[in-house]
């Protein structure tokens, strides 16, 4: 028997009771799976806490469902809808483009362009060759005949390729040329290497064209018997204005065409102007043909736009400066943002159903490690009701979604300071990552991730799973902490997202007097952060439960909320960085990386902001002086005693993982308390690279106060107000001893205020009276 | 010069080879039995200079020549050798099997010694 195993997502993230939700599930090695709707209670089994908790919820969806084997098409390309085929050229053409390529060398076939069928092996195709060389091929299904260029392509070097193929006289000619300048590649001139290759032969065999084969951009058609038609030989790089002409172009046009310029528009057949379709607000998935029959290319997981082009001049670092030198489109073998499998199954969620956090279960065979899915959704209420809402940090989920840096990151063991913990669910997902990558992971070549979607099985947004590097839980198995409580407490809550926030801005927490954050929001697009901060200033209470939140700029494209996008760059604690040009988000156009280097530090919304972070062990809160203070007193009350949260669920205390702190020079509110803050953590808690200016030895928690979570507390106009814990491991202290703890007590003060209508606690004192310390 | 293979070699790895021999030469003065059994006692927070250093070069290594903690389905804990090479999942070290995460963590440990000793 085949080994089993079961994955799964849902086209949605968040649904409203009496929506629709579709499930898309793949299994081995089983035909039927149990299903159970499931409502998420609590997701860690750590003993200090209550343990995993779920609770089954009757829908008429439950019992057995069919499950199939289902593939997954990894690898970003474009796909030209040639419906009449007018790409099938049977006589004359050219074809060309300015290419970047990344892994050259990488021992597999890579196409740049052409319409070919890799199992039958008809038609025509440019590639790099497993060799790394520039080749040229036509098949009829029995014979191919290549033409090669004599030297390799070096990585990361800008080149001008193309090919000219006459079937009357059966010649093929390669064109290779270099067109690096001082900027747009890895090397300079100083570097003494021969980039051009011309190359002529004459073919013994001509291309056959079936009507079925697609023209592709950075792949070729392939099919598998159970699989079907399926894109391989991928291309690892970067494409820029792709084009197939109808004659052969002599040496001179070719030569034209190599600086950007256009062949004579009667031999166009088609012209992708991969720089046409930029606003200021970005840039889509649909590369436009300018050439005479608009066969306009559609991008198949999320191709990377917004990329510098081969005319990058190095000047001009957006594309909204200048479009024109933003044609490159990158390209990876194993991007992946849509899995596109076969629906499985399709519910309702009941009218009735409370809001929370749900998933569908899944089991096949044993039902536990990879024979068991969780498909986690937001169930958010048809008409807001409660006075609390907790925000789901969706976007951070995906940010996070699938990491493999226990495998890959060498900075991961130094970092954390133990070795990983992994499970088997890690290594399978590691080995056969067809469900593609986080933002926190590089692509095969080297290159960051900047896409990430839940459209696909997402392992760490599931109940029960620990983050391995850390041996913690992290995100949203973390978050289930924070519900875990509110439902504890038992106050009435709704539940939202981020997408919903970003989608629907401030009126989607409006209803609400608090709005209570996840563990970890660290990903926030610009709605979002724009609802938040006027939800506050127009009476709003934020508790704000995490450290290193509010941290990364990222986009959602309006057509895909699915699919999320962020640019690592220039300062800030990051797992890879943005080349030079690329720092602009196509999916909004707006400059990404963090939002303290785009005059929005966290400090301005929150009071506090990243300062340092650290893992293996955790520190409780000491009050400071303004915990005493006449107006903010009421925040600690019933808690004995300076020590605040010294359980926990994260390395056995509250104050830990990420750190925030108040800081009067990045925008805390002045007014603002620090009612408790940790300290002298190990020295494996270290500064953030953005507090860099010089490095110096000592930037660690036993020797830099600054190295600490705050605790922080200020009023807002109109009755608002926010509480931050300042540490990620708060969240997680919650349901420590029962519920029965500091950390939770602190927080029950806060919400129980937060909550009501009208004036806070504390803000009756006079002017005066608030002003004593 | 025509031939862009002359780049596909790093030659850092000489100097950090190098630099490696010397950190090494200065672990292997420092290591004691009282050394090892610091870290069994408390493999995490502060450590004694000599112990923090060599910890430093436990988890700096290159990726191939860390190590990891397998948790398995039955509950137990296992050492495991990282690849290095991306989609290579990592190769089991020995057949012993831990109760805990933490003996695991200092079952790696003791792998990192054997290869700095080479005992």
């Amino acid at each position: 028997m085949a080994q089993q195993k079961i994955f799964g997502y849902a086209n949605r993230i968040s649904v409203k009771q009496g929506e629709d939700i579709t499930f898309y599930v793949n299994c081995d090695g089983a035909s039927e799976a149990q299903v159970q709707l499931v409502r998420l209670i609590h997701g860690d089994a750590h003993e200090a806490g209550p343990g995993f908790q779920e609770e089954e919820v009757a829908h008429p969806a439950n019992g057995s469902w069919k499950v199939k084997k289902q593939f997954t098409q990894l690898g970003s390309f474009l796909q030209v809808a040639d419906p009449d085929n007018r790409l099938a050229v049977d006589g004359a053409f050219t074809m060309f483009c300015h290419i970047w390529p990344t892994i050259p060398k990488k021992g597999e076939r890579q196409t740049l362009m052409g319409r070919w069928d890799t199992k039958n092996n008809t038609g025509f195709a440019l590639a790099i060759n497993p060799e790394g060389r520039l080749e040229f091929q036509v098949g009829d299904g029995k014979e191919v005949d290549y033409v090669t260029a004599e030297l390799p392509l070096v990585a990361r070097m800008w080149y001008f390729v193309g090919v000219s193929f006459d079937p009357a006289s059966g010649q093929a000619t390669l064109y290779q040329e270099g067109v690096a300048n001082r900027y747009n590649s890895l090397l300079g001139k100083v570097v003494p290497h021969d980039y051009a290759s011309h190359v002529r032969q004459t073919f013994r065999f001509r291309q056959k064209n079936a009507p079925s084969t697609p023209f592709l951009i950075a792949g070729s058609r392939d099919h598998h018997l159970l699989r079907g038609d399926f894109v391989s030989d991928l291309f690892a790089g970067k494409i820029d204005r792709p084009a197939i002409c109808d004659r052969v172009l002599s040496r001179e046009e070719l030569d034209a065409c190599k600086t950007g310029a256009k062949p004579n528009a009667a031999a166009i057949l088609a012209w992708w102007d991969t720089t046409a379709g930029y606003s200021d607000r970005g840039v889509g998935q649909t590369v436009f043909d300018s050439g005479p029959h608009g066969l306009d290319a559609e991008g198949v997981n999320h191709p990377v736009r917004a990329m510098t082009g081969f005319n990058w001049n190095g000047r001009d670092d957006c594309f909204r400066l200048a479009p024109e030198q933003y044609g490159g489109i990158e390209f990876h073998p194993d991007a992946v943002t849509d899995c596109r499998w076969e629906e499985t199954a399709r519910i309702t969620v009941p009218q009735d159903l409370k809001s929370g956090i749900y998933a569908m279960r899944l089991r096949i065979g044993p039902g536990t490690g990879i024979t068991e899915e969780y498909i986690v959704f937001i169930v958010r209420p048809a008409k807001p009701s409660a006075k609390l809402c907790y925000l789901i940090p969706t976007a951070s989920y995906l940010a996070y979604g699938n990491e493999s840096l226990s495998f890959d990151a060498h900075i991961i063991q130094p970092m954390t300071g133990q070795p990983p913990v992994v499970t088997e669910l890690d290594v399978e997902t590691y080995e056969h990552r067809e469900y593609g990558l986080s933002t926190y992971d590089h692509f095969e070549d080297g290159a960051g991730v900047c896409f990430s979607s839940y459209l696909r099985p997402v392992i760490n947004m599931r109940p029960k799973y620990r983050m391995s590097s850390m041996n913690i839980t992290w995100q949203f198995p973390a978050d289930l902490s924070i519900s875990a409580w509110i439902r504890h407490q038992g106050y009435d809550c709704d539940f939202i997202t981020d997408e919903d926030l970003d989608r629907e801005g401030l009126d989607a927490i409006k209803p609400y007097n608090c709005v209570i954050t996840g563990t970890h929001p660290e990903y926030v697009s610009e709605r979002m952060l724009d609802a938040q901060e006027d939800f506050v200033a127009g009476g709003g209470r934020l508790i704000y439960m995490g450290g290193n939140g509010y941290y990364w700029v990222v986009g959602f494209s309006r057509d895909n909320p699915a699919c999320m996008e962020v640019r690592k760059l220039d300062s800030g604690m990051r797992a890879w960085a943005a080349k030079p040009g690329e720092h602009y988000l196509q999916t909004t156009g707006e400059k990404s990386g963090l939002w303290r280097n785009r005059g929005r530090a966290p400090q301005k919304l929150t009071g506090v902001g990243f300062i340092g972070e650290g893992f293996e062990t955790a520190s409780p809160y000491r009050k400071m002086p303004d915990a005493w203070h006449r107006t903010v007193s009421w925040i600690t009350e019933g808690v004995e005693g300076e020590i605040i949260g010294d359980q926990g669920l994260a390395y056995g205390a509250a104050g830990g993982i990420e750190l925030d702190r108040y800081d009067l020079s990045l925008g805390t509110p002045p007014h603002t308390k620090i009612i408790a803050a940790t300290g002298g953590h190990s020295d494996n808690y270290v500064l953030v690279t953005e507090e860099l200016l010089y490095a110096y030895a000592g930037l660690v928690g036993s020797l830099d106060y600054r190295i600490r979570g705050d605790m922080t507390y200020f009023t807002a106009p109109n009755h608002g107000a926010v509480f931050c814990t300042g540490a990620i491991g708060y969240g997680q202290a919650l349901p420590a001893n029962g519920f029965d703890n500091s950390a939770a007590k602190v927080l029950a003060n806060v919400v129980e205020a937060f909550i009501k209508d009208g004036p806070l606690p504390g803000t009756k004192w006079t002017l005066e009276e608030k002003q004593w310390r | 010069m025509t031939d862009p293979d002359i780049i596909s070699e790093d030659a850092d790895i000489h100097v950090r080879a190098n630099f490696d021999r010397f950190t090494r030469a200065y672990l292997l003065s420092v290591l004691s039995d009282a050394l090892i059994e610091e870290h069994r006692l408390k493999p995490e927070g502060h450590h004694s200079e000599p112990l923090t250093r060599l910890l430093n070069w436990c988890q700096t290594r290159p990726l191939d020549e860390q190590y990891a903690v397998l948790a398995g389905t039955d509950g137990r804990f296992r050492v495991v050798r990282l690849s290095g090479k991306r989609r290579v999942p990592p190769a089991p070290v020995g057949t012993e099997s831990y109760a805990t995460v933490r003996e695991a963590r200092h079952a790696a440990f003791l792998n990192h010694i054997k290869d700095l000793t080479g005992k």
